[in-house]
């Protein structure tokens, strides 16, 4: 029980993932802010990594290694973040 | 690897709590909705962050993935219910 | 700009006081009566049934004077408000404004709505510069 609802959440949570990225997409295109084009890319990698680990398993020790897309995602919102505050006091 | 590891997951969740912070900030100054919805997906998400880091370096025991998959979709729907009503007039 | 967009001081107009298509009408509204005061719920009631609460009303109302559109008159019943804009250049944005209203609705109410996007979309990138311009 407990691992299909794991499945149908992993999938679920993949895809807002990827909805959220094209949301920022557009932003970007439409605004032409950089910090939406990180935020775009890092949706993506949160949705390309909850995929893997969605479609290899907990048990599989590949999963270990897939954390680093997340962590990757979430340094790129550090970066933007940081990189929105420097361009402002310049 | 561990430590780099740890350093990983903290620098995760600091990102996803600054995010929070500053966006309920934003909130609080300019009363626009967009900014509640995407601070809530950034509490969702930074609780994500901090059960992945007990679940992985913590307990590598236990199983967290229900509670972590119920946070980051609680805090992605909240965002996306922002950008469909509130980013698109 | 091109022909199918609006004056540019139309535009600014819109950008600094006129949020929502709500706060359009509310100035409409003051502008076309001409002078006269109006209290919240007053202009709630002429509003309905296309817009507005009185507590949607107030901040629009509150913005619009902080802009120096509109003249605040305190009664005993609270505050009025009245059209009575504060310099000559703001006087003409808002007539020409009233001309599109009249003859380009369609286009006025999408930049209203475009703009409105784009400030949101601008407060959230806004929201991450840690240190504030005032």
């Amino acid at each position: 029980m407990t691992s299909t609802v794991v499945e149908f959440l992993g999938g679920a949570v993949t895809l807002a993932f990827l909805v959220a990225g094209a949301f920022f997409l557009r932003f970007w295109r439409k605004t032409g802010q950089a910090l939406f084009r990180s935020f775009a890319l890092a949706f993506w990698l949160l949705a390309l990594n909850q995929a893997i680990v969605s479609l290899l398993g907990p048990a599989d020790e590949r999963t270990g290694y897939a954390y680093v897309l997340r962590v990757l995602g979430f340094l790129l919102i550090l970066s933007a973040i940081i990189r929105a505050n420097l361009a402002r006091k310049r | 690897m561990e430590p780099f590891k740890v350093l990983l997951f903290s620098l995760a969740i600091a990102t996803c709590l600054a995010c929070t912070l500053l966006l309920f900030r934003e909130y609080r100054r300019r009363r626009l909705r967009l900014l509640l919805w995407s601070a809530l997906c950034f509490v969702g998400l930074t609780v994500n962050n901090v059960l992945l880091f007990l679940d992985v370096v913590v307990l590598p025991d236990g199983d967290l993935r229900l509670p972590r998959l119920v946070a980051s979709l609680g805090g992605m729907l909240f965002l996306l219910y922002g950008f469909v009503w509130e980013a698109e007039s | 700009m091109n022909k199918h967009d609006l004056a540019p001081d139309v535009q600014r107009l819109i950008h600094s006081s006129i949020p929502s298509v709500e706060a359009l009408e509310v100035l409409i509204l003051l502008v076309s009566s001409d002078g006269e005061v109006w209290s919240p719920d007053e202009v709630a009631a002429a509003l309905r049934p296309s817009s507005a609460a009185v507590e949607m009303v107030r901040p629009y109302l509150a913005l619009l004077a902080s802009d120096g559109l509109l003249k605040i008159t305190t009664r005993q019943d609270g505050a009025h408000f009245g059209y009575a804009p504060t310099t000559p250049a703001m006087a003409e944005a808002v007539r020409q404004l009233v001309m599109a209203y009249h003859e380009q609705p369609v286009l006025l109410i999408r930049t209203v709505y475009a703009i409105a996007d784009r400030q949101k979309l601008q407060a959230f990138v806004d929201a991450f510069k840690i240190r504030k311009d005032p």
